[in-house]
């Protein structure tokens, strides 16, 4: 056989060779594939007898063996398969060709198993999440109230309100007259409607599970009329009622405790697994938002207070808090104010709009108290 | 397979460990934290090897960035290493061949060998070990490590391995990440999402397989439920 035209690195599988395997340098020539060994020793493959595969970890090595595979030789090397095709052989072209074309073949194969795996695997994942959503509304609904009392009282006592409780009760009186008058609109009975005046230039208020509100006096200064601080608070009951606290800590509980009984192992899975009880949580409370202000109208419509007072509240906090980007409200837990002045000024539509009767409060004094 | 190291593998199976007699001048490079003693003579260099995409590579491969050099100087030294997982050790003499560890499986190797992370995309996603592999290669010595016992199979055929218990394999096995074989397709779907045997590599080809005796997903559930717990007051 004349000398190889190309020298190529790789390995043999033969049985004469201890353990069975050695690395190899690869020639062509032009009737066979050669294989010398470090020690010398040199196998031949005939183009007549050579069985081609491609495969191996990479899916890109080259296998030429002999009809009753005794003789293995093996490349990685990239040009090896091109040489043998330019070998000058009409038989080892076509050998080559075929080869390559089973190796397409199974390529696109592999690649479709891998995309149905993936679709199979977003499909069982959303199941597992709507599951999740509807068994933490159902379960949460079958437990009595007094669990949402004590969790709340829980809460409360844990908590830093970061500020002092208001004890004037020109202010308190006040806010508390809001919520009696609410509160036998509320949509199941048993709650006891608390709320705190906190002292701390927060434009914010809060619900806990059972009944307890907390608002802050920087809500209370940002108000031009009293309704305004009633559709807070209609919102903030309708939290309670609808009972999402424990909707959300149901449902966070829920998603972790199955995805890991589902994965099993949490290698690879635990980001996901994160990700998606993170998504989960995020939306789940984006509904509770858009649903604590649908069924805050409605109490604040069946207690003849006028709603607009909640669409007006959001309004200001927009223009308060306008240099937020949009981009970010999709993932802030609060839905962004425009949709939710646009959900409350559908919904309003539909109730009637006449026989609301204004909430007798001297709102200066109140903002003057606070202020001092 | 020849070894250009004189070394010698000690206590196995159980707490398998490394030791190694350098030749004045002569390098071992191990993974960091690995080394349990060595003679004064022997000198350490912590530093990335292969360069930073290499090195990266390694790093998304379960191990650390840093490679340590243990280089003897004025003389010949002794140096040994430990693992991080209980189990055993085993060498494997590369002559210009590869083969393909588990993630954090490296221990050590001598030189003209390189140690790599290969990007194995959804394969490797599913079968739970990472998106990417180690990969040995070149010429030389490379010692890796299992969590208990190592058994190493000669692949004929198919084979199967639970992606748990898969230490390294040579790289001229065809390997595919598949759900248990033989199963209706319900069948399949309720084995791995019930069964716990959901995701196994399946090798055909030529080659060999080392697989260890213990797999650490089931050893960390059983571990879990004696874990200390904290009171949060």
């Amino acid at each position: 056989m004349k000398s190889t035209n190309s020298i190529i690195s790789g390995g043999v599988f033969n049985d004469s060779i201890e353990g069975g395997r050695a690395g190899a340098e690869i020639g062509i020539g032009p009737q066979g594939i050669s294989a010398i060994l470090a020690d010398g020793t040199r196998f031949d493959l005939s183009f007549e007898a050579v069985e081609l595969e491609i495969g191996g970890a990479s899916g890109k090595m080259v296998f030429c063996r002999n009809e009753d595979k005794t003789l293995t030789i093996f490349t990685e090397d990239k040009r090896f398969i091109h040489s043998l095709s330019a070998a000058g052989s009409m038989l080892i072209e076509q050998k080559v060709a075929e080869c390559l074309k089973t190796n397409r073949k199974r390529g696109r194969k592999s690649r479709r198993n891998v995309l149905t795996g993936l679709v199979l695997l977003a499909l069982a994942c959303w199941g597992i999440y709507e599951v999740v959503l509807y068994g933490a509304r159902a379960a949460v609904n079958s437990l009595p109230i007094s669990i949402d009392q004590q969790i709340g009282e829980v809460a409360m006592s844990s908590m830093d309100l970061q500020g002092g409780v208001l004890e004037d009760p020109v202010v308190t009186d006040a806010i508390q007259s809001m919520v009696a008058r609410l509160a036998p609109h509320a949509s199941v009975s048993g709650f006891e409607f608390d709320v705190t005046v906190v002292d701390a230039d927060i434009l914010n208020a809060f619900a806990l599970p059972g009944g307890k509100i907390v608002i802050y006096t920087g809500l209370i200064k940002e108000a031009n009329r009293p309704e305004q601080v009633a559709g807070v608070l209609a919102h903030e009951m309708a939290h309670v009622t609808k009972r999402h606290g424990l909707q959300r800590i149901g449902q966070t509980l829920g998603i972790s405790g199955l995805a890991t009984l589902l994965a099993g192992d949490l290698g690879g899975l635990a980001v996901l697994t994160e990700l998606l009880a993170f998504s989960t949580i995020n939306k789940y409370s984006r509904t509770h938002e858009t649903e604590a202000d649908l069924e805050g109208v409605r109490m604040l419509v069946a207690a003849k207070i006028d709603p607009s007072g909640l669409e007006e509240f959001f309004e200001i906090m927009q223009h308060e808090h306008g240099d937020v980007p949009a981009a970010i409200a999709w993932i802030s837990t609060h839905p962004d104010h425009e949709d939710r002045i646009r959900e409350i000024q559908n919904s309003f539509q539909e109730e009637t709009t006449a026989g609301f009767e204004p909430l007798h409060l001297d709102w200066d004094e109140i903002v003057k108290r606070v202020n001092r | 397979m020849t070894s250009t190291l004189d070394f010698e593998i000690f206590q196995s199976p159980d707490f398998g460990m490394l030791r190694v007699q350098l030749e004045d001048g002569q390098q071992i490079f191990a993974e960091t934290s690995a080394m349990a003693t060595m003679d004064g003579n022997i000198k350490l260099k912590a530093g990335l090897k292969g360069g930073l995409g290499k090195s990266l590579m390694r790093g998304l491969g379960g191990e650390s960035m840093i490679v340590n050099t243990f280089t003897a100087q004025n003389g010949s030294g002794e140096v040994t290493f430990a693992p991080g997982p209980p189990g055993d050790l085993l060498h494997y003499g590369l002559d210009g061949s590869s083969i393909m560890l588990q993630r954090g499986a490296f221990v050590a190797h001598s030189d003209g060998v390189e140690v790599t992370g290969k990007w194995e995309g959804a394969k490797g996603f599913f079968s739970g070990e990472g998106l990417v592999l180690l990969k040995a290669s070149g010429t030389g010595d490379v010692f890796f490590n299992s969590f208990g016992a190592i058994i190493e199979v000669e692949v004929a055929d198919d084979y199967y391995v639970d992606t748990g218990y898969v230490v390294a394999f040579e790289d001229t096995l065809n390997y595919s990440v598949t759900v248990l074989p033989g199963l209706s397709r319900g069948g399949k779907v309720k084995s791995f999402f019930f069964g716990g045997e959901g995701l196994v590599c399946k090798f055909s080809g030529q080659g060999k397989v080392w697989v260890q005796t213990r797999n650490v997903n089931p050893f960390l559930n059983w571990a879990h439920w004696y874990r200390p717990t904290k009171n949060k007051g």
